[in-house]
């Protein structure tokens, strides 16, 4: 009886010995800062989890730190999920989804008093002077459609919404360019083109959903489309080329296996633009592709080939190539890091979700 | 891996060899001359007969007063060292057995499985303690036993009649911090031949508790959790009758249903619009029985329907239908060996938009088990499975356990055990027929385990020690995941495929998992004092073996939201109708799916309860009060999901009673 009262008490010890010892060796100690980032990277986060976050990257140190947003802050964290993140007179501006937000953040990465709220479904922002347009889906129609969908006009000095833009269903990437607001619809085939100063629209009709700008050297406007999960085909898919004065699409660059999100970026001199496809069934590979803005030649063959690529960027100074490995969102994704020759030259691990690339410039 | 497999069946047969020359002979003869009955009786379940090389615990009796108005998630959480994952208070909460996932434990309910068949897994919160008579957990593998999902372990839930002469009936009234009640009443009657058994039960939770969290700019601000308000009431009707002196039926009926508000994520700010959205279940379970025991053997025959409906947001909702047949016997050969043939046929059906209308297949099982008694201290056995479905040809599930008893004196043993288990998880409606998204070519899971375990045991006249310890390896491979993908889909329904980009599921994830669990307890009688005490500690690593991606950087590390360790230590003591009771209980650091740069914290929390029993008109009223979460710990058990600091609860029983003077049954 004694002895067994012995051993049990021994048997409680050891339990707390046992649990004495945890020290959870699965988490890592985060890189050195870096005092200068040259990009950041959108860590989306998984959906509903609220755990999106910035990573930033140092081209000249090579060190990438996780969690910026929260390191800045003395812990606190964003809440919420990435949508995208856009840079504006030194000044951030995280739009966030689940809840609804975006977190405005200073130089230092610091955030400001309140984050603009009353927001549905933000997606992208551009901004000129201390004007910002968000694009925002809306609520959900009976059918899963974005009947609602609008774009909200900011004043950047109170941080306030004081005005919205119509625009069509699943309003995506924007551009400014002069007065004109350029508003990829993306649930449906069209461009809403809205003049600030007349208060005017325009729509522009094209055969695939169009998803972010870029302009190339000679002004013109490129729009990506895709094919909507389907809904369009594959030939029809690729880039439109509009031109910004007749404010009509001037050619259709065919590039069958686009991304379906159309992420894309230009190199210095505007005369080359990457972008991302999905190869065909049954690969599940991605890779990097080119298109000549001059020639409007696509490049017959990929210049990187991967798997879950997602985001892309080039880097204006060096003329390096990041891309994004998502992972399939599933957990931490990468950050690959290519020499102008495509070399891999660089790899590191990012938050959950890793897509667009934001340079500072 | 493979050449660790190739070892178990040897170790298996050394382990025999040495444990049937070391068996005592005249045990066995006396083992023989005792055990033979003129019929098979059967006293328990098939996963207890057939495993015994494997751990199993079931909730004491006191421990099902203390919780009967607790969720099953509570239970498990606190008294057992599985980890639960509460995505808030009273809200989902879905389990991890030994480092595996959701849909890696079988919920099972008189052996049929309750796991949602559109996800996989159940929701543990909506299980009310009260429900059942007995609440069983079986670690490790048991496919070959218990069929899909038995990967990290089972949990069994069970109602036997227990041909009680006279009635009983029991209320219980609780009401507790943040607008919680609970109402609870069970009748039950019978005259040893006929027996009703009624259990009613209405909990609500206005779940309003208040939380502290730093805003972004670093301040504290205190708000209170709104928009996670429940609401959930059950019914359980159940009959049985003997139709003869070996024989009887039940019908066992539940219905369930619970409303819930959909507990929003913490907020970053103070006056943030906390969510708003809800989630209804309605679930309503028939199972007929019939159980006969003869000179040949014993027959069980069941046929089950369960019907769930689930609506979310008031406006998708999903429809799955079960119809589940199952057909044993078990029967003896010699004076050793045992055995039990089966077969089960499960219809599926599951509605909703996501399925284009309405998914249907039939899943088949056939299964056999044998046991031989190598003497009196020894038993062995094997057990086979094959199961099938649409898509997916028959498969093999075995399982080889072992058991060895040393009676060293009297109110002394010490058994050995061991077990070699592969064991499987079927894809879920929503992996193969998500739209065009799912796959019918995807391959079931496939796990495969083994374990080794000592359980010693000392009884004295007014006391029990127990002691167990158990170690366990576990592979699991082909786990379904979900990602984005390329495919072909006439989604325009042209009757031309396009390539289309959306999730898909595949098999792509191997896990690797070892651990060490041990449980010890006490109770003993001194005096008037009734004092007992529970430790219970697990360890374990669940590793990713296999990625998303040949470079996936999650790969050797701990799975997400899963805790190294985990314990709970109990203490009671009881002295003349009163009694205390306190409960702490700790879950390890853990990762968010960021399993590289996000921890969360560790935490421990313990309960106190004080109760009081009277005896009025000779029938026993009880009264309880007590503390949950006693230190106001803040606590997240996962991220941003606030759980309520300090609260209180009251509670009173009353139980009734009228019993035949010769009926000694158990009530």
């Amino acid at each position: 009886m004694k002895a067994s009262v012995h051993s049990f008490l021994f048997a409680l010890l050891g339990c707390t010995l046992f649990v004495s010892c945890d020290r959870y060796d699965n988490c890592c100690v985060p890189p050195p800062a870096s005092s200068s980032p040259e990009l950041f990277i959108v860590n989306a986060g998984n959906f509903g989890q609220a755990n999106g976050e910035l990573s930033a990257y140092d081209e000249s140190t090579g060190a990438l730190l996780n969690g910026v947003v929260k390191t800045a802050n003395s812990g606190s964290e964003i809440g919420a999920g990435i949508e995208s993140f856009y840079i504006h007179e030194k000044r951030g501006y995280i739009i966030c989804n689940a809840p609804d937000k975006i977190e405005v953040l200073d130089s230092t990465l610091r955030f400001a008093a309140n984050p603009i709220t009353g927001l549905i479904t933000p997606r992208y922002m551009a901004a000129t002077g201390n004007t910002a347009y968000v694009s925002c889906w809306g609520p959900y129609g009976p059918n899963f459609d974005l009947p609602d969908s609008y774009v909200a006009v900011i004043d950047l000095n109170t941080l306030q919404v004081i005005d919205t833009v119509q625009c069509g269903q699943g309003p995506e990437g924007l551009h400014i360019s002069g007065d004109n607001l350029y508003i990829a619809n993306s649930f449906e085939n069209s461009i809403t083109v809205y003049n600030a100063q007349n208060k005017t629209y325009n729509s522009i009709i094209i055969e695939a959903a169009p998803q972010h700008f870029e302009k190339d050297d000679q002004g013109k406007i490129w729009a990506s489309i895709t094919g909507l999960y389907g809904a369009y085909p594959a030939e029809k898919t690729g880039f439109a080329v509009i031109d910004p004065i007749a404010e009509t699409v001037e050619a259709i660059i065919s590039a069958p296996g686009i991304s379906e999100d159309g992420q894309m970026t230009t190199n210095a001199s505007l005369s080359m633009i990457f972008f991302l496809k999905a190869e065909p069934w049954p690969s599940t590979g991605t890779s990097v592709y080119q298109v000549n803005t001059v020639s409007r030649q696509v490049m017959p063959e990929a210049s990187i080939r991967g798997e879950n690529f997602y985001g892309i960027g080039l880097s204006k100074a060096t003329g390096r190539l990041y891309i994004t490995d998502t992972k399939g969102f599933m957990g931490n994704g990468e950050l690959l890091v290519y020499s102008p020759s495509f070399e891999l030259i660089d790899s590191k691990i990012t938050g959950i979700g890793p897509w667009n690339i934001v340079f500072t410039e | 891996m493979d050449e660790r497999r190739n070892y178990c069946p040897f170790v298996m047969c050394a382990l025999a060899v040495f444990m049937q020359v070391a068996a005592p002979t005249s045990l066995l003869k006396a083992q023989i001359s005792t055990v033979r009955l003129d019929e098979v009786v059967i006293a328990a379940e098939a996963w207890q007969r057939y495993a015994p090389g494997s751990k199993k615990e079931e909730a004491d009796s006191l421990t099902k007063i203390l919780y009967s108005r607790s969720s099953l998630s509570d239970l498990l959480l606190q008294t057992t060292p599985l980890h639960l994952r509460e995505y808030g208070n009273g809200m989902l909460s879905s389990i991890s057995f030994r480092g595996t996932g959701p849909a890696h434990t079988a919920l099972l309910w008189h052996g049929i499985n309750l796991n949602s068949v559109t996800l996989g897994q159940s929701d543990f919160s909506q299980y009310s303690v009260f429900m059942f008579d007995d609440i069983a957990v079986q670690y490790g593998g048991a496919g070959s036993l218990n069929g899909t999902d038995a990967v990290g372990g089972s949990i069994h839930l069970l109602n036997q009649p227990q041909w009680l002469r006279g009635w009983n009936m029991q209320l219980q009234q609780e009401t507790a911090s943040f607008g919680g009640y609970f109402s609870g009443l069970k009748f039950q009657a019978g005259n040893g031949k006929l027996e009703s058994k009624t259990r009613l039960f209405h909990r609500s939770l206005r779940n309003d508790f208040p939380y502290t969290q730093q805003d972004r700019l670093g301040h504290d601000f205190t708000v209170r959790q709104q928009n996670a308000g429940i609401r959930m009431q059950g019914l359980m009707q159940e009959l049985a009758g003997r139709i003869g002196p070996n024989s009887w039926v039940a019908l066992h009926f539940w219905h369930q249903e619970d409303s819930r508000e959909i507990q929003p994520q913490m907020v970053s700010s103070p006056g943030q619009d906390q969510g708003g959205e809800q989630i209804d279940n309605r679930n309503s379970r028939l199972l007929a029985e019939l159980h006969h025991n003869s000179k040949a053997g014993y027959l069980n025959l069941s046929s089950a329907y369960l019907a769930d409906r689930q609506v979310y947001n008031l406006r998708d909702s999903i429809f799955t239908g079960r119809l589940a047949n199952q057909l044993s016997f078990e029967g003896e050969i010699g004076l050793r060996f045992r055995y039990r043939i089966g077969a089960q046929l499960q219809y599926i059906e599951a509605r909703s938009r996501a399925f284009s209308g309405l998914a249907s297949e039939w899943r088949n099982d056939i299964y056999a088990s044998g046991s031989y008694q190598f003497n009196p201290a020894w038993l062995i056995t094997l057990n086979l499975r094959y199961f099938s479905a649409p898509g997916i040809d028959a498969n093999p599930a075995p399982s080889l356990s072992t058991s060895y008893t040393f009676s060293m004196q009297e109110g002394r043993s010490l058994t050995l055990r061991a077990l070699a288990e592969r064991s499987y998880r079927i894809p879920t409606f929503n992996d193969r027929y998500w739209r065009d998204q799912g796959r019918i070519d995807l391959l079931p899971e496939r796990g495969f385990s083994t374990e080794i375990g000592a359980h010693y045991k000392r009884s004295y006249s007014k006391s029990v020690f127990n002691l167990d310890l158990a170690g366990y390896f576990l592979e699991l491979e082909d786990w379904i995941t979900w990602q984005p993908s390329t495919f072909l889909s006439d989604r325009n329904g042209d009757g031309v495929p396009e390539q289309v980009v959306d999730w898909r599921p595949y098999n792509l994830k191997k896990i690797r998992g070892a651990g060490i669990e041990f449980s010890g307890s006490y109770r003993m009688q001194w005096r008037k004092w009734q004092l007992g005490g529970t430790a219970l500690v697990a360890y374990q690593r669940s590793i990713l073996e296999t990625g998303l991606s040949e470079n996936d950087p999650a790969v050797g590390r701990q799975l997400p939201h899963t805790p190294k360790i985990r314990y709970s230590i109990s203490v009671r003591a009881g002295y003349r109708g009163y009694s205390l009771d306190v409960i702490h209980y700790y879950t390890g650091m853990r990762t968010t799916q960021d399993v590289f740069f996000d921890l969360l914290d560790d935490f421990a929390l313990t309960n106190i309860t004080a109760s009081k029993s009277w005896l009025i008109f000779s029938q026993p009223v009880s009264a309880s009060v007590g503390i949950r979460n006693a230190f106001d710990i803040a606590y997240q058990n996962m991220k941003r999901y606030a759980m309520p600091g300090r609260n209180y609860f009251l509670c009173l029983r009353f139980d009734l009673s009228k019993r035949n003077a010769n009926d000694f049954n158990t009530l």
